[in-house]
């Protein structure tokens, strides 16, 4: 049978590209360098960030966050046009296949508002990310001082490269 | 063979000079009064900027009690999560690494741009988390239109109908430096690093 060969090979074709399961799907995001900021007293308002890294073939959307430390949780994204800036609420930020979308100062964020209670440096609170597919990420970011411009502009602390 | 007419000049040779020289200074006197006008406005930056006077938490703050001191306005609102903090964050840091002498002779007020929420108070309690020889003030909402148009800065309240109470205020976010004169010397652009800050603070405050 000459068609043999052909045969194992379509197969094992077949079998490479069977999707994984969706739940399997999930280690294909990772987010790394989550920290959330300090605030001020009286503060009722702060911002997490971090990277999201995607390490598979197929794009994802982080489409919603809750957490543990804030009454209301929203994806938002700063617009700085002509020196105003103007911050949005969206309601995804994809990340595309095999790349990397960062939540950093001046761009996308995680609010959280009406914070439960003071967030000192040091600290950590609970922040799940929501993925399009359903697909939850658990965090403990850690609670970190206010960091002015060039050191936010250049990374953060242990960010992996 | 006869000598060629001699041409004869228009008129005598003392009236052109004379008026070659009469020229040369109107040009002259044109171009000193033209560069003149050219430097003459007190700031860089005509009809921006003025004296304001807004409340704080420990009384009324005027521009112009820190006439001899370099300012830095910045407009901002403590509902802010992200640009403010960051932005008052380098600042503070610009400052730290003023010389004594130097960072003391600078003043940094924060003018709400959300005078809703911001009381005094709050405003008091933000700023000083960053530096507690920042002033922040407020007024009522028309006292604050006016010194926005003064400054040609922005603020537009952007309301959230899921959530009335937590809304976002679009806002200016750049810099605004002050002379000891009164007047705008400068514009630092939002994301500028503590080197900028220094950077400009120290060419404007001499020794």
């Amino acid at each position: 049978m000459r068609a043999l060969p052909f045969v194992a090979l379509l197969s094992v074709l077949l079998l490479c590209s069977w999707g994984p399961p969706a739940d399997a799907r999930a280690s294909e995001v990772g987010i790394e360098d989550a920290y959330v900021r300090a605030v001020p007293p009286g503060q009722r308002v702060t911002a997490a960030f971090f990277v999201a890294v995607n390490h598979g073939n197929t794009p994802h959307a982080i489409v919603a966050a809750e957490s543990d430390a804030a009454e209301h949780t929203e994806l938002h994204e700063h617009v700085h046009d002509q020196g105003v800036m103007r911050m949005r609420e969206v309601e995804r930020v994809e990340i595309p296949a095999a790349g990397r979308v960062a939540f950093q100062p001046g761009g996308y964020h995680i609010m959280l508002i009406g914070l439960k209670r003071a967030l000192k440096p040091g600290d950590r609170i609970h922040l799940t990310l929501v993925l399009e597919d359903g697909t939850r990420i658990d965090l403990e970011p850690e609670v970190r001082p206010i960091e002015p411009h060039d050191a936010a502009r250049d990374g953060h602390h242990g960010m992996k490269h | 063979m006869a000598e060629p007419p001699r041409r004869t000049l228009p008129f005598p040779r003392w009236l052109l000079a004379g008026a070659l020289a009469l020229g040369a200074l109107a040009l002259g006197a044109g171009v000193a009064l033209w560069t003149g006008k050219l430097e003459r406005p007190q700031t860089r930056y005509p009809g921006l900027g003025g004296d304001f006077t807004l409340q704080s938490d420990s009384g009324p703050v005027s521009l112009a009690d820190f006439r001899g001191k370099a300012v830095l306005l910045y407009f901002g609102y403590t509902f802010c999560p992200d640009v403010c903090p960051t932005t008052l964050a380098t600042i503070a840091e610009a400052l730290r690494k003023l010389p004594e002498d130097l960072r003391r002779r600078v003043q940094v007020i924060m003018v709400s741009v959300d005078p809703e929420r911001d009381t005094p108070r709050h405003l008091a309690e933000y700023v000083h988390y960053f530096d507690p020889h920042f002033i922040g003030v407020t007024g009522t909402p028309q006292q604050i239109q006016r010194v926005l148009k003064q400054y040609r800065a922005i603020a537009v309240k952007v309301p959230n109908e899921k959530d009335p109470e937590n809304y976002a205020v679009d806002h200016s976010a750049q810099t605004y430096v002050i002379g000891p004169d009164g007047a705008v010397a400068g514009l630092i652009p939002y994301g500028a690093a503590p080197a900028r800050y220094v950077e400009v603070l120290t060419g404007l405050l001499p020794d």
